[in-house]
């Protein structure tokens, strides 16, 4: 038979699983066009807010700087602050609602024995989907979350780039946040067969990872340490702050309030600083180590994504229908 | 066809948790033929099949395919079609697009053929196929199966939620692919009026095992109804054996296994061949009786095949 086609190339099971997933992908990028039209739109109007405010460009060391930011906050921040928590509890549940269907479905509407039968073979339609899925993912997270990071950059104006409502909203440590829990969701979705169950335990982890992700954070890299002898606040250069603590003229260690209470008030304290002998330590992460933060946290994470992708693989693998 | 088996398996079963599925199956299905798989609910019939495909694998035996490859291995995915019971896909798709997904998916494929066979049915192509009726669901799945030209089809009760025009539909393809490809097809069935129109090889499982096992003609060929007085059936019943034996009275029923010969009985007993049917229902009712190939003709008079 002239139409008999043989062996078709390698990249054809993706464009199979391109097929098989357009629906879930306009879908998700039907979702993810308006959400950015939403932030477009209030974006505008509140990075508009900073500028009348005068916040912008002024340093926060000045008394006249905060009072204009306090302005813009009362305005604005409310608005930052529940958009910025949602992506920060949630931000990663996108990758659930796209995972947990990826497989679960298949075994719920018994497409399975379709799927599975085909001469490509299980290992490689379940790699494909997941791949194809999870690049289109990737790329639309990337795209939403410069823009998402555009929008809540005001309220990193006054704490710098590392508050973490600002960080992991940023395109390297939400694509990875959102590749984690798409890869577990699909995992689960694979194990439980139950959608929904496994959108529940994908929410549920994009939660975890991020508070988990915070915890570690500031040991991504050995922090820097500074000594200063006074009390007053420097100009702001956005650097992350880890702790704060004084030595004594020995070179011993105490902490802030022992300072205080040696000192008997704040210029006491303030005079051993500058003639006592004493001095105040501070470890911090510069804010020049933003961007390789931000590739740590994406490292680990899609690096875990991978390894449960590939376990959800080894689970269809062995896993009977 | 390079085997000349298209499922062989020694002692296979399937255990689902604590419950065997199919337990000591021994098997050999010659190639060429079109396989009616047939036994009740829960006999194993969709697990037999899942495990042909790849599907699953066996809990103890195995099991071979195509002459000595291995289910599920790239090489029987590649020469066996697999239509699974109520020949699910994927609703929110179209059929065009179901259609380029196994030629994407497939080494071997004929789009061609499906094509005319979709179009001759007059299933529009683009239309979704969570629109289409029960009957076009099942020829887009038969669609998709048979352009991969398979060597061995495998379909799990293709049949059963079918309108009678569309089940005639449906073998019609089918008994035309089989002619046209010289594929064998194994087909599990609960329509068992209809068998006899449609395969020439039975097999009956029941309980997990494999009650009945050999080509249609022999099997007919190999049984008789005998009806004669109650009062001989004991004698008759140890000389031949009985696969179903009903009594009353006066007279007697036995059903029973001749090897291809007519039984040797007094001018009392009248004997008749049975029909398809019959010969089913008569082994799904015994579930302890069996008839499994061997030399043919080598009945021992003396041997039981029913055990109780």
């Amino acid at each position: 038979m002239s139409s008999l086609t043989l062996a078709p190339p390698r990249s054809a099971v993706l464009r199979a699983a391109g097929l098989r997933h357009r629906p879930a992908l306009r879908t998700l990028l039907g979702v993810l066009a308006g959400l950015l039209l939403v932030l477009a739109v209030t974006g505008y109007y509140v990075h508009a807010g900073l500028d009348r405010s005068g916040a912008a460009g002024c340093d926060m060391a000045l008394r006249s700087c905060n009072e204009r930011w306090k302005v813009f906050l009362h305005g604005y921040g409310p608005a930052l602050t529940v958009g910025g928590n949602l992506v920060y509890f949630l931000g990663g549940a996108l990758g659930a609602f796209v995972g947990a269907p990826l497989l679960a479905r298949e075994f719920e509407h018994g497409t399975v024995r379709f799927a599975w039968t085909q001469g490509a073979g299980r290992t490689r339609w379940t790699a494909g989907g997941l791949v194809l899925v999870g690049g289109v993912l990737a790329v639309a997270t990337a795209l939403t979350a410069a823009v998402l990071n555009w929008w809540i950059a005001p309220l990193a104006t006054h704490a710098g780039r590392f508050t973490p409502l600002a960080f992991s909203s940023a395109p390297p440590a939400l694509v990875g946040r959102v590749l984690l829990v798409f890869t577990l969701s699909a995992l689960a979705g694979a194990v439980l067969r139950r959608t929904v169950v496994a959108v529940g335990i994908g929410v549920g982890a994009s939660v975890v990872t991020n508070l988990v992700a915070e915890s570690l954070r500031f040991h991504y890299r050995t922090p820097l340490e500074d000594t200063v002898h006074t009390l007053a606040q420097g100009s702001l250069d956005h650097r992350w702050e880890g702790g704060l603590w004084a030595t004594d003229p020995a070179g011993s260690r105490l902490d802030l309030n022992r300072l205080y209470d040696l000192g008997g008030d704040y210029y006491g304290a303030e005079k051993l600083l500058g003639e006592g002998g004493y001095s105040l330590h501070e470890s911090y992460q510069p804010d020049g180590r933003y961007w390789s933060f931000q590739f740590v946290e994406f490292g680990w994470t899609a690096l875990l994504a991978v390894v449960l992708g590939a376990a959800a693989v080894w689970w269809v693998r062995r896993r009977a229908v | 066809m390079t085997g000349d088996t298209v499922i062989d398996c020694g002692g296979i079963g399937k255990r689902y948790r604590r419950s065997w599925a199919l337990r000591d199956c021994n098997l050999a299905v010659p190639a060429g033929h079109v396989v009616a798989l047939v036994g009740p609910n829960g006999a194993g019939k969709t697990t037999l099949l899942g495990l042909a495909a790849g599907l699953t694998l066996p809990s103890e035996g195995a099991m071979t395919v195509l002459g000595d490859q291995l289910p599920g291995s790239p090489r029987a995915l590649d020469r066996i079609g697999f239509v699974a019971q109520n020949a699910a896909l994927y609703p929110g798709l179209p059929v065009r697009d179901l259609l380029a997904m196994g030629r994407h998916l497939n080494r071997r494929w004929d789009d061609a053929r499906a094509r005319t066979h979709l179009e001759g049915l007059g299933i529009p192509l683009d239309r979704r196929y969570g629109r289409l009726s029960g009957g076009q669901q099942a020829q887009v799945s038969l669609a998709l199966a048979l352009a991969k030209r398979p060597e061995l089809l495998l379909l799990d009760e293709p049949l059963a939620a079918l309108d009678p025009l569309a089940r005639h539909d449906f073998m019609a393809v089918l008994l035309t692919a089989v002619a046209e490809d010289g594929l064998s097809v194994v087909f599990s069935s609960h329509a068992v009026n209809e068998l006899q129109q449609s395969c020439d090889y039975l097999v009956v499982l029941g309980g997990g095992r494999v009650q009945v096992a050999g080509e249609v003609d022999d099997l007919l060929g190999g049984h008789r109804m005998l009806t004669g007085p109650t009062a001989e059936a004991d004698r008759i019943a140890e000389q031949l054996p009985v696969v179903r034996d009903r009594r009353a009275d006066a007279q007697s029923h036995l059903l029973v296994r001749t090897g291809g010969v007519d039984a040797p009985v007094s001018a009392g007993w009248r004997q008749q061949r049975v029909g398809l049917e019959e010969l089913v229902l008569a082994y799904l009712r015994e579930p302890t009786a069996s008839a499994l190939p061997g030399p043919r003709g080598a009945v021992r008079p003396s041997e039981k095949a029913l055990l109780s």
